[in-house]
């Protein structure tokens, strides 16, 4: 056949193709499940009422407190309100015997990295949503995802593995490239010792 | 179509080109970028809340509050604390490190000891309780002569008490100080009058600074800093230092001699050291006459002058009949001295004879400073038992047969007496912010147990706090916030205790006014004699070493201290400081020995030799070798034990004025 060997080749490509960018990005990531299912929606909706920096709290100090500790939770479900099933493992397997929830933190930066939630929040006046997109807004928590390479989780990188993302009104990712772009584009400061102190 | 070989490949040729177009190669390279920064082997942060604790420096007599950033517990940085003046968030490079030191390559985890079997040093470790075993029993064959030391390189703590308690209770037991501790001018200040004196630095509109790092490693650099603009300062000293460049006027002098400019002064502005007129001045110390003239005249404008030479922490103490001098000059001066902090209990080494300490007891501080070995070798009988109870095997370590090892900074709770530069007296603890180790045992409660009166710091550091309570005086600041609370606020001592553990000071009140006594016309002509005995008897050089070596040192970098290994990109890649063993000299003396800046040199004294590496620097006067003794290689954990002579070791001690100046000759290696 005449053009056998260029099929041959345009095959290869395109399994190629196929297998780069639906199959590897499947293959990279090891889903783990949070231990407790949550529901930001319930507790920021009107109901509950609550705000990010009500349990993410930043102190008077300007230290971030991060995911909350067991007391907040307990603060509310030390004896069931809602009588759901998650609510009673959270009281059964955490609060009763007073056991943090390890919580899997899809944002972390690696240990080499300071960034200060207070510098960005107080005075870059950026919104939670910024960074952290809607998850604020999420009725159940997604599984954490780890990069099986680097052990990094998969929002350092960006949800789209080819980091191309359309006005979506916030940064996909949380690469090193993607701070210095952002402070690049606020006229902040850039240099290495800004974050790796 | 035919599937045979050739179809093959060219599908993986295919496969390979469309691998290009999809993220697998360029994702993979950022990935194994990253995975080789993760091997298992790395430490790993701890994960945890992030939170900020509180305590105070206990590495150098600064006293400077800190912040530590914890995560899950464990500090993973420290900072300055803005909010109080006593440091006005201010620490230093080795502060801001602190928090490695318990992690330092030469930390000692557990007693042993060290012994020389046919000229090879063996290793053998022990229990704390076998090591105050092989101590008693040494200390019962004391021979007679021989006496059994504590040295105390931090005195005026509580722990500095329970030692003079404990020496009383050794056999033919005596408590010593270091060779060198800031504050020199100070305490011979309360000596001469028996006042305790504080400096209000805030106060003064002019500093006179013999030698002394004011601006690079001296008190509390945060409160000096915070009191830079309204004092002039002169910079008295040999070389171009950081401080005297950052002085308003920098008054070389040749090394030893400062003692003469010191009297001319005095007999401008009292009239005392008669004979000591600007040109002979100019004579003996190579000061310009008009210079001498117009430093007394700034001190007789000044309305709150200071003279302070307490000396660099790598060049040795002034010798106690010069500091009579520099005592006399704040009296005779509209002095920034106050009448107040607390009474210095100091009892340098060179009091003891040569040759008479049989058990020598080295505490875990360090008075920042740092004191060659040979100073305190001089003073060991032969084969006395050295024992350092530092958590370092370097430093005093080094030459020691027992290392029963302390916990290092941030693993106990400590206490913190008044900063050689503090307005007033003062007092802090150090709460420990990580677990002690196993093995690691405090120095007061050990030589408690070879004392058979067993003590307890922390208990004893109780009852201060409890007797600072009951006298009701002075406020407690907080370092979180800078909360300032009058003791006498405090219902009971268990809240002032437990203030302090969380990160707070005591300071006393300030008086209202100066000091107020002035030289006796006896006190004058004591201090100008003796200073004129200590001249004639320096200044004799060695035709064999005609060059003045004279060495300097950062602050709690060498001696007893050890740094982060980390600084070493201060002073090995930045070249901010000049490195250990580095020895600067002047132009006309590189060209005089045909040595080339950077090239390696041999530096040789009556005590040895040590190679050096060549800076030439015209900021050092001609014939002078300014050599750098810390930190050392051995202070970064990089020099093998018991490692080659170090210059800190060819320094030679000087009858009571150690180490200021040594003959010393320069030869290309």
């Amino acid at each position: 056949m005449k053009h056998s060997g260029k099929i041959s080749f345009f095959a290869g490509f395109a399994v190629m193709l196929a297998v780069g960018w639906a199959g590897f990005p499947r293959l990279l990531y090891r889903g783990t499940p949070q231990p407790l299912s949550f529901s930001h929606k319930v507790h920021t909706g009107e109901k509950a009422g609550m705000k990010c920096e009500d349990c993410h709290v930043l102190r008077a100090s300007g230290s971030f407190g991060g995911v909350p500790a067991l007391e907040s939770c307990a603060g509310c479900h030390a004896a069931p309100m809602t009588g759901t099933a998650p609510e009673k493992r959270l009281i059964d397997n955490y609060v009763t015997p007073n056991r943090e929830i390890p919580w899997l933190i899809y944002s972390r930066q690696p240990d080499n990295v300071y960034f200060s939630h207070a510098n960005h929040i107080r005075l870059a006046k950026l919104a939670c949503k910024q960074c952290h997109g809607d998850h604020g807004d999420t009725d159940t928590l997604r599984p954490y995802q780890e990069d099986r390479v680097s052990g990094y989780s998969k929002d350092i990188w960006g949800s789209s593995i080819s980091r191309i993302s359309f006005g979506r009104g916030r940064r996909d990712g949380m690469r090193m490239d993607d701070c210095v772009s952002c402070h690049r584009e606020h006229k902040v400061s850039d240099s290495c010792l800004a974050c790796h102190k | 179509m035919n599937f045979g070989r050739r179809t093959l490949l060219q599908f993986a040729g295919g496969s390979a080109a469309g691998a290009l177009f999809t993220p697998i190669p360029w994702r993979l390279l950022w990935d194994s970028a990253v995975w080789t920064q993760n091997w298992s082997w790395i430490p790993k942060l701890p994960r945890g809340e992030v939170t900020e604790k509180f305590s105070t420096c206990t590495l150098c007599p600064a006293a400077c509050p800190v912040k530590a950033r914890c995560v899950g517990n464990q500090p993973v940085s420290l900072t300055g604390v803005a909010a109080t003046a006593e440091s006005n968030g201010a620490l230093c490079p080795v502060g801001l490190a602190g928090h490695h030191l318990p992690y330092h390559p030469k930390r000692a985890v557990l007693p042993f000891r060290r012994r020389s079997v046919n000229g090879k040093v063996a290793v053998s470790p022990l229990s704390a309780d076998e090591a105050a075993a092989a101590i008693a029993e040494r200390l019962n064959a004391l021979p007679a002569g021989q006496s059994t030391v504590i040295l105390d390189e931090r005195p005026g703590r509580v722990t500095s008490r329970i030692y003079q308690t404990l020496a009383a209770k050794l056999p033919r037991g005596e408590y010593v100080t270091s060779p060198q501790t800031e504050g020199g001018t100070l305490a011979k200040l309360e000596s001469l009058t028996g006042t305790p004196a504080a400096m209000n630095m805030a106060g003064a509109d002019l500093v006179v600074s013999f030698g002394t790092p004011l601006l690079d490693g001296w008190g509390t650099p945060g409160r000096v800093f915070a009191a830079r603009d309204r004092f002039r300062l002169i910079q008295v000293e040999p070389l171009l230092s950081r401080t005297a460049a950052a002085a308003d006027l920098w008054i070389p002098v040749y090394p030893g001699t400062e003692a003469a400019l010191a009297l001319g002064l005095l007999n401008l502005l009292t009239g005392a050291a008669s004979g000591w007129t600007p040109e002979k001045v100019q004579s003996v110390s190579g000061v310009p006459a008009e210079s001498v003239a117009r430093i007394a005249a700034e001190l007789k404008a000044a309305k709150a002058a200071l003279v302070i030479a307490d000396g660099d922490p790598g060049g040795g103490a002034f010798s106690p009949d010069e500091q009579s001098l520099f005592a006399a000059l704040n009296l005779a001066v509209d002095s920034a001295v106050h009448p107040c902090g607390v009474p210095r209990v100091t009892r340098p080494i060179e009091a003891l004879p040569d040759a008479s300490i049989g058990v020598l007891l080295c505490d875990a501080a360090s008075s920042g400073a740092g004191t060659p070995w040979r100073v305190i070798a001089r003073k060991l009988a032969p084969a006395a038992m050295v024992v350092s109870l530092s958590p370092f095997l370097e430093g005093y370590g080094r030459h020691a047969e027992l290392i029963v090892p302390a916990p290092a900074y941030l693993e106990s709770l400590q206490e913190v007496p008044t900063a050689p530069d503090a307005p007033a007296a003062g007092f802090a603890l150090a709460p420990p912010l990580i677990p002690a180790r196993p093995g690691a045992t405090e120095p007061a409660e050990f030589i408690a147990r070879l004392a058979g009166e067993p003590v307890t710091l922390s208990v004893e550091l109780k009852k201060h706090v409890e007797a600072l309570h009951a006298t009701g005086k002075g406020e407690v600041v907080r370092y979180a916030g800078g909360e300032v609370t009058p003791v006498k606020d405090f219902k009971t001592s268990d809240e002032l205790w437990n203030a302090l553990n969380q990160g707070a000071c005591w300071r006393q009140g300030l008086p209202a006014g100066m000091y107020a006594s002035k030289p006796s016309a006896r006190l004058l002509q004591a201090a100008v004699q003796s200073a004129e005995r200590r001249l004639a008897a320096g200044g004799q050089t060695d035709p064999a070493r005609p060059l003045m070596l004279i060495t300097t040192a950062w602050r709690a970098t060498a001696g007893n201290a050890q740094v982060s290994p980390l600084l070493t990109k201060l002073y090995q890649e930045s070249e901010l400081r000049e490195p250990g063993n580095s020895a600067a000299i002047h132009p006309d003396t590189s060209q005089k020995l045909n040595l080339k800046h950077g090239g390696q040199a041999i530096l040789t004294t009556a005590c040895g030799s040590c190679p050096v590496a060549i800076v030439v620097d015209a900021g050092v006067m001609p014939g002078v070798v300014s050599a750098v003794i810390g930190p050392t290689v051995d202070s970064i954990g990089a020099a093998p034990r018991n490692g080659g002579s170090t210059i800190g070791d060819i320094c030679a001690p000087d009858g009571d004025a150690p180490w200021r100046v040594t003959s010393a000759q320069l030869r290309r290696a």
